[in-house]
């Protein structure tokens, strides 16, 4: 038994040379005593017989499979391609290290990559994007549109107050509480009450303001009857009074302490003024009835001129200097100024109309027309057609909309827009007073 | 220039290449890229992927441009960096298979060799014996352990010594001699009917 497994171990050891007898290298040297063993061994010949016909067998068939014609071609392009990136990598290794040696070494790394078509080719898209960049302000802006013209004014959204209405009153207890709070706050908070206030003093300039408003208005109604007093009618302080209306005094509900205590000129403050006015006059017009006739024009007081100077600060303030008294129109005034060529000022004036700055009793269409006149006065076409537009869409039976019409057609023709022009025309064929016109217009266009 | 280049080993040609002789390279790359196109696809019998792989193998020796000053022949090098992307990508295949396979998968693992290949029988023609001992003979490739199959294909295919074989390997010699052996004794199995 021992000597059969002695001869299986011995036998699968040598088979291991097996593969050196088959098909070992050249230079292999197999053992003689491992040769005999082949020979004299009935198992482990046929064993070395069974590989020697396999391998046999295996080599009289091609297993070699033809790579695709392309291969190479594909790999030698995806070499040069590699070759490039790491000529670029190289590039930057070779500029670092010669920035590290010298200058002239650094140019010399520099020198291939400047005469570089792709870089010269950047290196003039960059010089062309700036010379356009710096010449763009020479060439002329287009027309802004009419939107940004009429301002919106943006409110600002109300914090609510952090301190409660009881404290408001109590002013000096108010700002100790607050010192302390602010001591106590965290930042944001702080933030928070800073803008409450803000907002609060706002508001309480914004009564000023109204309250000069009436001031002003008062002033006027006083004005009014000063020269209501004047006319040749002999008119008696009284009726003018009646006509007019009692000089309205200042509300009571402004807390601003300035206010009532502000002198107006000479000072006085605008209620006593106003008063001092109605009593002078009242007093005149009662003991010499005949000598403002005798006069003319009547003497104005001092009193007067002192309140006229004064008025215009306020008034611009408000930016209302145009609206003199209460039966006064503004159109009437933008009117003016389209006829007297002066267009800024009809378009302000308009413009305030329209964005409800100031009250007029004049039809909006009007308003509208007279603003596209003016625009178109102006020379800004662009404009005044957008306000024709309105009046045409927003007015379409606006007594003169033939004649805005026939304008709107004008500056159509102008702006080279034959079709809109063409169109408004046609709509001008039934009109009397434009039909041949138009016709005529028609004809030439088309 | 390249027909000059033809004469030189790819030791040599790899050194004209670093010394700036794009040509010696493209000689590296007709010479060696059939036979790795030959290795791989009988590891990965997918020619878009083999087509990949041996590119691959050309771009690593570019990229890391290796010392060969040791000795280690360039083919050597290919064929090691051929093998390794041809292992992972088996081990891949191997993950997404297992992962989308169910159990029935096991049991026909378990068959043998034999059992595996198809019954065709042998036919008087010798064309058509031939083209069928090639496929049966490529069949019962296929269905070799990887570690035998890659070292039949170096050594008979591509012909390489058993010591250099062992090198790609990362192995030692005998080992690939017993991996050889067991080959050829599964192959001799399978082509019975040839024998």
């Amino acid at each position: 038994m021992n000597e059969i497994n002695k001869k299986a171990r011995q036998c699968s050891e040598l088979r291991d040379y097996a593969i050196d007898i088959v098909c070992g290298d050249e230079n292999t040297l197999v053992p003689d005593e491992v040769l005999e063993h082949f020979k004299t061994c009935r198992e482990c010949s046929a064993y070395l017989e069974g590989l020697r016909s396999t391998i046999t067998l295996l080599r009289k068939v091609d297993l070699k499979i033809s790579p695709p014609p392309h291969l190479v071609s594909n790999i030698i392009s995806a070499i040069e391609k590699e070759e490039k990136k790491a000529w670029n990598r190289e590039w930057l290794v070779r500029l670092v290290e010669s920035w590290e040696k010298g200058w002239s070494d650094f140019w010399k790394s520099f020198k291939p990559v400047l005469f570089h078509p792709a870089f010269a080719s950047v290196t003039v898209l960059v010089l062309v994007a700036g010379f356009v960049f710096l010449l763009k302000d020479y060439f002329p802006h287009k027309e802004k549109p009419l939107r940004e013209e009429v301002k919106t004014i943006a409110v600002p959204p109300q914090l609510p107050s952090p301190l409660p209405p009881s404290t408001l009153s109590a002013k000096k207890e108010v700002s100790e509480e607050e010192t302390r709070k602010t001591q106590e706050l965290p930042l944001s908070k702080m933030e928070q009450e800073v803008k409450a206030m803000e907002s609060q003093a706002m508001k309480t300039e914004k009564k000023i303001s109204s309250g000069k408003r009436k001031a002003r208005t008062s002033l006027r109604g006083a004005e009014r009857a000063l020269d209501l007093i004047s006319e040749p009618s002999m008119m008696g302080v009284d009726e003018a009074m009646k006509k007019t209306g009692p000089p309205s005094t200042p509300s009571k509900s402004i807390e601003s302490p300035d206010f009532k205590n502000k002198p107006l000129g000479g000072g006085k403050t605008a209620e006593v003024v106003s008063e001092d006015l109605v009593v002078k006059e009242k007093k005149k017009g009662e003991s010499a009835p005949g000598a403002i006739a005798e006069q003319g024009v009547p003497q104005i007081p001092s009193s007067i001129d002192s309140l006229k100077s004064a008025a215009p600060e306020t008034e611009a303030v408000e930016g209302k200097s145009l609206q003199k008294h209460a039966g006064y129109d503004p159109y009437d005034d933008a009117k003016k100024a389209f006829s007297d060529g002066d267009f800024d000022k009809a378009i302000s004036i308009l413009s305030s109309i329209i964005n409800g700055s100031f009250t007029s009793n004049t039809p909006l269409s009007h308003v509208y027309h007279l603003l596209a006149k003016s625009w178109k006065g102006k020379g800004k076409n662009q404009k005044a057609i957008i306000y024709y537009e309105n009046l045409f869409a927003r007015f379409p039976s606006y007594s003169n909309i033939e004649d805005a019409k026939w304008e709107g057609a004008e500056i159509y023709i102008q702006m080279g827009e034959k079709e809109k022009a063409i169109k408004l025309l046609e709509s001008l064929l039934s009109s009397k007073k434009y039909s041949e016109k138009a016709r005529k217009k028609i004809d030439s266009l088309k | 220039m390249p027909d000059l280049l033809e004469n030189y080993s790819d030791n040599e040609l790899y050194q004209l290449f670093l010394e700036g002789n794009k040509e010696a390279m493209q000689v590296i790359v007709k010479r060696n890229s059939p036979r790795l196109f030959n290795f791989i696809y009988r590891m990965i019998p997918d020619r878009p992927v083999c087509e990949e792989f041996v590119q691959e193998v050309f771009l690593k020796l570019v990229r890391a441009k290796p010392d060969f000053s040791g000795g280690t022949k360039v083919s050597t090098y290919l064929f090691y960096v051929a093998r390794n992307l041809a292992i992972d990508e088996i081990r891949r295949r191997k993950l997404r298979h297992n992962i989308s396979i169910n159990g029935n998968r096991e049991e026909e693992d378990q068959r043998t060799m034999l059992e595996k290949i198809p019954d065709r029988r042998w036919e008087p023609d010798s064309g058509a014996t031939r083209s069928e001992l090639k496929r049966r003979v490529e069949e019962c490739l296929s269905s070799l352990p990887e570690e035998q199959r890659e070292v039949f294909i170096l050594r008979e295919v591509e012909g390489l010594e058993f010591s250099k074989i062992a090198e790609i390997l990362g192995c030692n010699e005998n080992t690939v001699k017993s991996r050889m052996r067991y080959a050829l004794e599964k192959l001799r199995e399978g082509l019975k009917d040839f024998l």
